[in-house]
């Protein structure tokens, strides 16, 4: 290429316009997965039908790049008008910092905030107001292949030491227990975290979000790292599974290399693509005995919500077009695609959700005493990294269990 | 006919090993290209297996799925972009850095070694700040120009390496001929520094490809995207089509192959030519 092609190329991009002073821009992170992909294609196609009025610029980045994206923008002040937030500490970093438009008038009228599950519209508020509308939710129950415990005759557990046992059977059949891949340092946190809501209750980590003077790990959480570091050391975990990613676990459990999985609902959508006789079941984490807290607790959290920018010219625009994506029809829509529960009452059908998503919906959710928020996504950021770090020092023997669970407790307290 | 090869133990065991290294150099791209023949379930089942039937579904879906095509052309545009500002303005400040070894010298390489300390994610905000205020947010120059100013210092510093190496008698007797200082660089130091400049080139040929930080924050436009962040369009946060995704980096690993088919005589000049004085 010449010189002068490269300078008229180079003169070419520079003249290239940016989006209009009249157009809604609206960021989003449903990209890279085909389900997600599908979701957003039908819900946006379906608005410019039945709001031609309204122009969106729309811009979609995958999950991970999307955050460094909107943190940068939002810090140098240049917001979109609506945006994709993960609800929690990301969310609360934007509130704290006056960037967010509290959203309670709007859901006042006509039955909005009525439409949500009273539980979801909590995770996405601070300090009793609403400043992002909850989209779906993920619990977190373990996954099995039914034809497998048939096949060698394992029985599904309702304790956590029936749980153990089981390990150490499977174990001996030269299987692994449990599918994990901690290389993204969240798949591991669902033990900790569930360990913790049986011993201790659910709650504790919001209750530190909440201000509350009395919040406390407790010293459950020592006996919880303890409990991780237990399963580790049994080698009930793949070899080297704090480098291996959570897709990656997911083969040796699909592939029926490995009994169990303890991860989010989206683990339907992920087997689809199971080797044929693959029969997904699923059970709830085991009681703890002697545990303290609600033994029919859930780990269930929003994962993803939208928001309003403060700087949105046109509100008025951007709420009709949060209230477009949160109506029934296009979030029934989302359970069908994406196999995922959402916030709207009554979206989650039994033909668009399947039988195992339904089951789930409809009686693991609606028998818990608490729906507990993803550990993770409720703390401030700086704590979560401490979080993940000092799981994986105590999964890897680097950290004794009481140490990271100071390390987390102090973080805890340090972000409050 | 009398050449007839001895064999020789030391040579086997040097065949052996270079044959194991050069399987294991391979494999992978061997790998690569069988498994974009398999559909994803076959994928799941078995990571290593042969595809059992040959099916170009993968390769459709990532050809249509994304705008690679597009995003190739993006980042050629910005590769070549950014690399000739930097190769450009490294070539003239460590010419002059080294001939003229001004006093503040020490002054202009610590300041230099002070911005190549600064992290790119610590610039984000001010960057952005400073683009859109110029207008460049969402723009291939907006992405051009902090990637060539991050990637110069570095390359003056290459560059002036380079210039030291020359005797300075070459300069004083062309400035005896008559020559002007112009003259010097263009006509005597231009074509002697060819070799470090390609080294430079490629260098940053190789940075600004594969650069995804500035891209995904600067560029909003999906028309705009170049290839790492477009790749990303193949990348579930949990699931994730591996032919499909597979089938899509080799077709974007197309354009630097010939790229270096192109220049492979330049790029083992270069690489040859940094390596010895001369």
């Amino acid at each position: 290429m010449s010189l002068k092609r490269l300078l008229i190329a180079a003169a070419a991009a520079l003249t290239a316009i940016p989006a209009s002073a009249g157009e809604l821009s609206f960021w989003h992170a449903y990209a890279g997965q085909q389900d997600k992909v599908e979701f957003i294609d039908f819900a946006l196609g379906e608005f410019a039908k039945a709001h031609p009025d309204v122009k969106l610029d729309v811009v979609a980045a995958e999950q991970s790049a999307y955050k460094t994206k909107l943190n940068t923008a939002m810090a140098s002040g240049n917001p979109p008008d609506v945006f994709y937030t993960l609800p929690g500490g990301f969310l609360n970093a934007f509130v704290n910092g006056g960037q967010m438009y509290a959203l309670d008038e709007e859901l006042a009228k006509d039955g909005w905030r009525e439409s949500f599950l009273e539980s979801a519209i909590a995770q996405t508020s601070k300090d009793g107001k609403t400043y992002a509308v909850p989209v779906d939710v993920d619990s977190v129950v373990f996954w099995y292949d039914k034809a497998l415990f048939t096949e060698n005759g394992w029985t599904v557990p309702k304790t956590y030491d029936e749980l153990l046992a089981l390990a150490e059977k499977v174990k001996g059949d030269g299987f692994v227990p449990f599918a994990l891949g901690n290389k993204d340092s969240w798949p591991a946190t669902f033990w900790f975290q569930y360990l913790e809501m049986r011993l201790k209750g659910s709650g504790v980590v919001s209750s530190f979000a909440n201000k509350d003077p009395d919040a406390t790990l407790g010293a459950e959480a020592t006996k919880a790292m303890e409990l991780v570091a237990e399963i580790a050391g049994k080698e009930y975990f793949p070899i080297g599974f704090n480098g291996m990613s959570d897709q990656e676990a997911n083969m040796l459990f699909l592939n029926g290399q490995a009994a169990m999985m303890l991860n989010g609902t989206w683990q339907i959508g992920a087997s689809a693509d199971a080797p044929e006789g693959f029969d997904l079941g699923y059970f709830a984490f085991p009681a703890v005995e002697g545990g303290a807290g609600d033994q029919s607790d859930v780990l269930a959290g929003v994962a993803a919500s939208f928001g309003i920018s403060q700087k949105a010219e046109d509100k008025g625009d951007a709420v009709t077009l949060l209230k477009f994506l949160t109506s029934r029809e296009v979030m029934t829509k989302y359970v069908e695609l994406r196999k995922t529960m959402v916030t709207v009452k009554d979206a989650t059908t039994e033909t668009a959700a399947g039988p195992v998503l339904y089951d789930i919906s409809s009686n693991l959710m609606k028998g818990a005493g608490h729906l507990d928020p993803f550990y993770d996504t409720a703390m401030p950021p700086a704590a979560t990294n401490i979080y993940y770090s000092s799981l994986q020092g105590v999964l890897d023997g680097s950290l004794s269990p009481a140490d990271a669970a100071k390390r987390l407790e102090d973080a805890l307290r340090a972000a409050k | 006919m009398t050449s007839v090869r001895r064999w020789n133990l030391t040579s086997t065991i040097v065949l052996a090993v270079l044959t194991a290294h050069v399987l294991m150099v391979i494999f992978p791209f061997v790998w690569m290209i069988y498994s974009t023949f398999k559909t994803n379930r076959e994928f799941m089942r078995s990571v290593w297996s042969l595809p059992k039937s040959f099916s170009l579904d993968a390769y459709v879906g990532a050809w249509s799925g994304g705008a690679l095509g597009g995003y190739a052309v993006n980042s050629l545009l910005i590769m070549a972009g950014a690399t000739m500002i930097t190769v450009i303005l490294a070539t003239l400040a460590g010419f002059a850095l080294s001939a003229y070894r001004p006093r503040w010298l020490p002054a202009v390489e610590l300041s230099m070694t002070a911005a190549m300390a600064i992290p790119a994610y610590v610039a984000l905000v001010p960057l952005v700040v400073m683009l859109r205020g110029a207008g460049l947010l969402d723009t291939h120059l907006g992405v051009i120009l902090p990637t060539a100013a991050f990637n110069v210092p570095v390359s003056i510093f290459i560059m002036q390496a380079f210039f030291n190496t020359l005797p300075r008698d070459l300069f004083d007797a062309a400035r005896m001929d008559g020559a002007s200082e112009w003259k010097i660089f263009l006509r005597v130091a231009l074509p002697i520094a060819r070799p470090a400049m390609f080294t430079v080139a490629i260098v940053n040929m190789i940075w600004v490809w594969n650069d995804f930080l500035f891209p995904v924050v600067f560029i909003n436009s999906p028309a705009r995207k170049t290839l790492p962040v477009g790749l990303t369009d193949f990348v579930g946060e949990h699931i994730t089509n591996y032919p499909v995704m597979l089938a899509a980096i080799l077709i974007a690993a197309i354009a630097p192959l010939i790229l270096f088919v192109f220049f492979e005589r330049q790029i083992t000049a270069a690489l040859i030519g940094g390596a010895v004085k001369e």
